[in-house]
């Protein structure tokens, strides 16, 4: 795996991406930009399904409504990300932060399926009123799984946790798949 | 022109280095500041805080603007959806402006010489009081206008543009081109199904999602400039 990123890490699209002077920056922009579009409307749903804000609107209306926009958020957010991944893969497969991202983007996913597949079944009866505990639960997991998304995505720009400076034994280490400690002083051998 | 001075004695200096300039230098040797600087927390904190604001300030604007465009939630009045998403509204722009101020005590002499960020702050006061004097105050009375709303409008956007236009690179330019067209090509799609009240409201919400994405590039781009 780590050979394989390693070796699309040095790709010359990969290269021209993360040294370019306006791609990178208008990538990562719009990646940011659009949290307002996804996370903004997801934000609004969670809210109705709560009966925090919204309650005259059924909960069927702003599902078929504002979805859809969410979709295209989420659309463009993995679009950009993925180009933003492809242009430092190696950086990006280390953090530690990343990674977590990763864990949590899955978390929030799953949720969506369960909202979908389960709490939202028998949503006709409901839509009106005060929705049941499974969908609100699903509301409540959807707000803190996109609020730890958005706030570790925010973390990957920090290097507190970067390899060069984690203990090569230790958890978060392992965690990042970091060199070990032997395989580090191997490599740096075989660049000598 | 104003005369500064410093070490070296009296010298010529423009009033925004005698005045701003050393309000910011003031505020940096504070010790809020000198906290803010001294931890190495507190401004990756702020900047998620700062994201969270963004998106729920988002959020509370586009459920607005697209109703107005003819977009989203269409079957409800945009009046009783102003007013619901009011609190996210300001409680968002309160957060942001508190983490954006941790922020900027972080680094107020890098952002004294940063365009991007003055075209901001420019930016953010337009769009507040866009939202507030015109947008929301149209929505209330249902898209019928007064000429002191006109006139506060043109006040708002030719001030906005003067200084877009002063501070802005061909990308931006080329950014801005690109979203009026959008904007244009939806309301040429949908020529025969407003009325010209239902038009300037479509046109108040263009013009504020407008203000609010340059603001929030602008902000993203104080990193990058």
């Amino acid at each position: 795996m780590r050979d394989l990123i390693a070796a699309l890490n040095e790709t010359s699209w990969s290269i021209a991406l993360r040294e370019s002077l306006y791609v990178w920056p208008i990538l990562e922009a719009t990646h940011v930009l659009t949290i307002m579009l996804f996370a903004g409307t997801i934000m609004m749903v969670d809210l109705r399904l709560l009966s925090i804000g919204f309650r005259d609107i059924p909960v069927s209306e702003m599902t078929r409504r504002i979805l859809p926009w969410t979709v295209a958020g989420f659309i463009v957010l993995a679009a950009t990300g993925l180009l933003l991944l492809y242009a430092k893969p190696l950086h990006y497969y280390h953090n530690v932060f990343f990674r977590l991202k990763l864990l949590l983007l899955c978390a929030a996913l799953a949720n969506i399926i369960y909202f979908h597949r389960k709490a939202e079944a028998d949503m006709a009866a409901w839509a009106s009123g005060k929705a049941p505990f499974a969908a609100r639960a699903s509301a409540v997991i959807s707000l803190c799984a996109w609020v730890s998304v958005i706030i570790a995505g925010r973390m990957i720009a920090y290097d507190w946790y970067d390899c060069s400076k984690l203990n090569p034994d230790g958890a978060l280490s392992a965690f990042a798949d970091c060199p070990r400690s032997s395989e580090a002083v191997a490599e740096a051998a075989a660049r000598e | 022109m104003a005369t500064c001075e410093d070490a070296q004695g009296e010298y010529q200096c423009s009033l925004a280095d005698k005045y701003i300039l050393t309000s910011f230098d003031a505020l940096n040797d504070s010790a809020l500041a000198m906290a803010v600087k001294a931890s190495s927390i507190v401004v990756p904190w702020a900047g998620a805080a700062h994201l969270l604001a963004l998106a729920a300030l988002g959020g509370a604007v586009l459920i607005v603007d697209l109703r107005l465009l003819g977009l989203g939630l269409i079957g409800r009045p945009p009046a009783a959806l102003q007013r619901t998403v009011q609190p996210i509204f300001i409680a968002a722009l309160i957060c942001a402006i508190a983490s954006g101020a941790i922020l900027a005590l972080g680094e107020l002499r890098k952002l004294y010489y940063s365009p991007p960020y003055w075209f901001k702050i420019a930016s953010l006061a337009s769009a507040i009081l866009f939202t507030v004097l015109i947008r929301n105050a149209l929505i209330e009375k249902g898209g019928r206008a007064r000429v002191r709303t006109y006139a506060t409008w043109i006040a708002i956007g030719a001030s906005w543009f003067a200084v877009f236009i002063a501070m802005s690179n061909n990308l931006a330019r080329t950014a801005l081109l690109l979203l009026v067209a959008a904007f244009a090509a939806h309301a040429w799609r949908q020529r025969n199904q407003w009325t010209y009240d239902e038009r300037l409201l479509a046109a108040a919400a263009a013009f504020s999602i407008t203000l609010w994405l340059a603001t929030a590039t602008a902000g993203r781009w104080i990193a990058f400039y």
